[in-house]
C-alpha cells in the first residue's frame, strides 16, 4: 500500500521541502511543530499542523513517542526525518517500523551499522573501500618509524589518550621521526598521564568529497555523482558544488565505485551518502563516514541530474523498484550551493535570531532557493541557525559561479546579520574559481 | 532604570528573551517573573507596562520591558475569565482515571496547586496533569479523550 500520508518530523526549510514533494506525488501531510515553530512557512504549507511540545527540541522534535502519537492521531502511515534530529536515529527507525509507519529512510540496520565508526571503518574495508592508513597504539619510536614507513611521509604522530592538538606532531622528514616522537610522547604524557602514540598519514591539502547513493529494495544500487564540500568552517559545510572541480577521471570513478560497493556491502536502502577525504596533492582517498540521511546539500546533484531525491526517498520507501538505470543518469553542467545563516562573520559567527524585516531571494533560470524564510518571520534561537540554501545551475562552472556572484549581490535580507558576505569571499577567491577548493581555503580566508 | 543590564548575564538575557517570545504568542497580556534578586514585569501594551519590543532592538529596549524592580509592580487584574490551564504535553486527554469513574474535576469544584486534574496519554503512556494552581474550576475547555495539541487550553479556573 503506497503512503498515502506523512509525518513531517522536522522543522525549517528541509521541512518544507519535504512538503512540496509529497504535494508533486499526492501525498498528504502533517506537520508537527515545537510551540516555537507554530507560525513557521512549513505549518502554513502542510495539510494539518499539531503542536507536540515547548521549544526545545529536546521536549519536542526529539521525543520519539510523542512524534508516533502525533502520528497515529493524524492517521498517517508514514513519517520522514528529514536530516538532523532523528533522521539517524536506529531506535525512532525501528520504533516507526513497530508502530507499522513507514521511515521514509534506510533500515534500522544500516543505520545501526554506519552510525558505529569502527563498525563502518571495518565494512569500508572489507568492501575494498581505502580508509586512511594509521595504525593501533605504538609502545616506541622504533615501531612508530616501522609503521611510518608503510604508510609513508608525511605522517601525523597522535597521542592516543589526546586531544585539543596536545601530543599531536606531523613529521615529514622520517629521519626525525624518532626524535620528534619522544617530543610528542613526553607532551602526551604530561597532558594525559599516557605516553602512547600512533601514527596515521598526515593529508596536508584536504578536500571533502561525497558521493549521493540511491538505492531501492530490490537490490539496486546506483550514484548520482560526486559533490565537493571542502568548504567548511569547523566541520560546518559553506558553500557545495556538483560535480567536484579539478577531479581526475580515475579519482572520481574510484570515488563512486567504492561508494556504491560500500552501500551494496550492508544492503543500503534510499538516498544515503557516503563520505571521503580526498588527498589533492596524492591524488589519494580514504572513506570518512556515511550518512544515513536526505543531505543538506542534495540540491546540487538535484540539479545535474535533474532527479528529485526526496521524491525518490518517498518511491523506494513504498516499495518500487528505481524507474532509471546508472546509464540513464546524465551529469549535466555545474551546479552550487551557498548555505546561508543567521550569523554575523563579523563577529566570530555569533548567531544572529530576530525578525526578518525584508526578504527579496534571488529568482531567474538556474537560480533555486531552498527556504523556509519570508518577510515578518522572526528567526528562532532555538535551533541552527541556516535560513536558506541558495542553489545556481550553469552549463558550466564558471557560467555558475558568475550566477552565484549575481545571486548573492542581489540577495536582500533585512534585519538581521547574514553569512552572505562571507560566501562572497569563498566564491569570490581566486584559488576557489581556480577549483583549488580544499579544506585550507575558509582557514586562509578567516585568518585575513 | 540606568545600568539594569549591566548585571543581566547573556544567560540572563535569553531566558528573557525566551519569555518575551511566549508572552507574544499567548493569549495573555502580563506575565511577573520573580528571579530572587530580580523581578520581572513583561507586558503586552496594556496600562501598567511599556509595549514589549522586539528583541532585536537596540539598547534601550529591553529597559523598557525589564524592570528591575525593588518594589514589585502591583499584579495586573486577572482577565475576567480566569486563568486558562494549558496542556503541558501532547496526547490524548483523559478527564477520568476509568471507564465509569467520575471525571477527575467538574466545574465548580475547588482544585489545589496539585490536585489532579486530567491525564495525557502519548503511546500507552500516562501522565497526571495538576492543576498547579489553587481555585475554583469555571470551566472544562476540552471532551475527554480528545487529541490536545501542547499548549492547548484545557481548564479556566478562578484563583482562590
Amino acid at each position: 500500500m503506497a503512503i498515502q500520508r506523512v509525518l513531517i518530523a522536522n522543522r525549517g526549510e528541509i521541512a518544507v521541502r519535504i512538503i512540496r514533494a509529497c504535494r508533486a506525488l499526492g501525498i498528504e501531510t502533517v506537520q508537527v511543530v515545537s510551540d516555537a515553530d507554530r507560525d513557521s512557512l512549513a505549518a502554513r504549507l502542510a495539510d494539518r499542523t499539531l503542536c507536540i511540545g515547548p521549544a526545545e527540541s529536546a521536549k519536542s522534535y526529539l521525543q520519539i513517542e510523542t512524534l508516533l502519537m502525533a502520528a497515529s492521531v493524524t492517521g498517517c502511515d508514514a513519517v520522514h526525518p528529514g536530516y538532523g534530529f532523528l533522521s539517524e536515529s536506529a531506535d525512532f527507525a525501528r520504533r516507526c517500523a513497530e508502530e507499522k509507519l513507514t521511515f521514509v529512510g534506510p533500515t534500522p540496520d544500516n543505520i545501526t551499522r554506519m552510525g558505529n565508526k569502527i563498525e563502518a571503518r571495518r565494512v569500508a574495508l572489507a568492501a575494498g573501500v581505502p580508509v586512511l592508513p594509521g595504525s593501533e597504539k605504538v609502545a616506541s619510536a622504533n615501531e612508530a618509524l616501522a609503521k611510518a614507513r608503510e604508510i609513508g611521509a608525511p605522517v601525523m604522530l597522535k597521542a592516543a589518550a589526546g586531544g585539543g592538538g596536545r601530543g599531536m606532531k606531523i613529521v615529514h622528514d622520517l629521519g626525525k621521526l624518532a626524535e620528534t616522537f619522544q617530543a610528542a610522547s613526553a607532551e602526551a604524557k604530561a597532558a594525559f598521564g599516557d605516553g602512547s602514540m600512533y601514527v596515521e598519514r598526515y593529508v596536508a591539502k584536504a578536500r571533502h568529497v561525497e558521493v549521493q547513493i540511491l538505492a531501492d529494495s530490490h537490490g539496486t544500487v546506483l550514484h548520482l555523482g560526486e559533490r565537493d564540500c571542502s568548504s567548511q568552517r569547523r566541520h560546518q559545510k559553506m558553500v557545495e558544488e556538483a560535480p567536484a572541480p579539478q577531479l581526475s577521471d580515475t579519482l572520481r570513478q574510484g570515488l563512486q565505485q567504492a561508494a556504491v560497493a560500500l552501500a551494496r556491502a550492508i544492503d543500503y536502502v534510499g538516498a544515503g551518502t557516503v563520505e571521503f577525504l580526498v588527498d589533492a596533492e596524492r591524488e589519494g582517498f580514504y572513506f570518512l563516514e556515511v550518512n544515513t540521511r536526505i543531505q543538506v546539500e542534495h540540491p546540487v546533484t538535484e540539479m545535474i541530474t535533474g532527479i528529485d531525491l526526496v521524491q525518490e526517498q518517498f518511491r523506494v520507501a513504498n516499495g518500487e523498484r528505481l524507474s532509471f538505470s546508472q546509464q540513464d543518469i546524465r551529469f549535466t553542467g555545474h551546479a552550487i550551493e551557498a548555505r546561508v545563516n543567521a550569523e554575523s562573520p563579523a563577529q566570530g559567527f555569533r548567531p544572529t535570531p530576530g525578525r526578518i524585516t525584508g526578504w527579496t531571494p534571488p529568482e531567474g533560470p538556474g537560480i533555486r532557493v531552498d527556504s523556509h524564510c519570508y518577510e515578518g518571520y522572526r528567526v528562532p534561537i532555538f535551533y541552527d541557525s541556516m535560513i536558506a540554501k541558495l542553489i545556481v545551475h550553469g552549463r558550466d562552472r564558471a557560467e555558475a559561479l558568475a550566477m552565484m556572484e549575481g545571486a548573492l549581490a542581489g540577495f536582500e535580507i533585512g534585519g538581521i546579520e547574514t553569512t552572505i558576505p562571507f560566501v562572497q569571499r569563498i566564491v569570490t577567491d581566486a584559488a576557489f574559481a581556480r577549483g583549488d577548493v580544499s579544506t585550507v581555503l575558509v582557514d586562509r580566508l578567516m585568518a585575513s | 532604570m540606568a545600568g539594569t543590564a549591566d548585571f543581566l548575564t547573556d544567560a540572563d538575557l535569553t531566558r528573557i528573551e525566551r519569555l518575551m517570545e511566549a508572552l507574544d504568542r499567548s493569549g495573555v497580556d502580563y506575565m511577573k517573573v520573580d528571579f530572587g534578586e530580580l523581578q520581572l514585569t513583561l507586558g503586552k501594551g496594556a496600562p501598567l507596562a511599556p509595549r514589549t519590543p522586539p528583541v532585536s532592538a537596540p539598547a534601550p529596549a529591553p529597559a523598557a520591558a525589564v524592570r528591575a524592580a525593588p518594589a514589585p509592580a502591583p499584579a495586573p487584574a486577572p482577565t475576567a475569565s480566569g486563568e486558562v490551564i494549558a496542556a503541558p504535553l501532547m496526547g490524548r486527554y483523559y478527564a477520568k482515571p476509568e471507564q465509569g469513574a467520575a471525571p477527575f474535576v467538574q466545574v465548580g469544584d475547588m482544585v489545589t496547586k496539585d490536585t489532579t486534574i486530567c491525564l495525557i496519554e502519548v503511546m500507552k503512556t500516562f501522565t497526571s496533569v495538576p492543576a498547579g494552581m489553587a481555585g475554583r474550576v469555571v470551566e472544562v475547555l476540552v471532551a475527554d479523550e480528545a487529541v490536545v495539541e501542547y499548549g492547548q487550553p484545557l481548564f479556566r479556573i478562578e484563583k482562590a
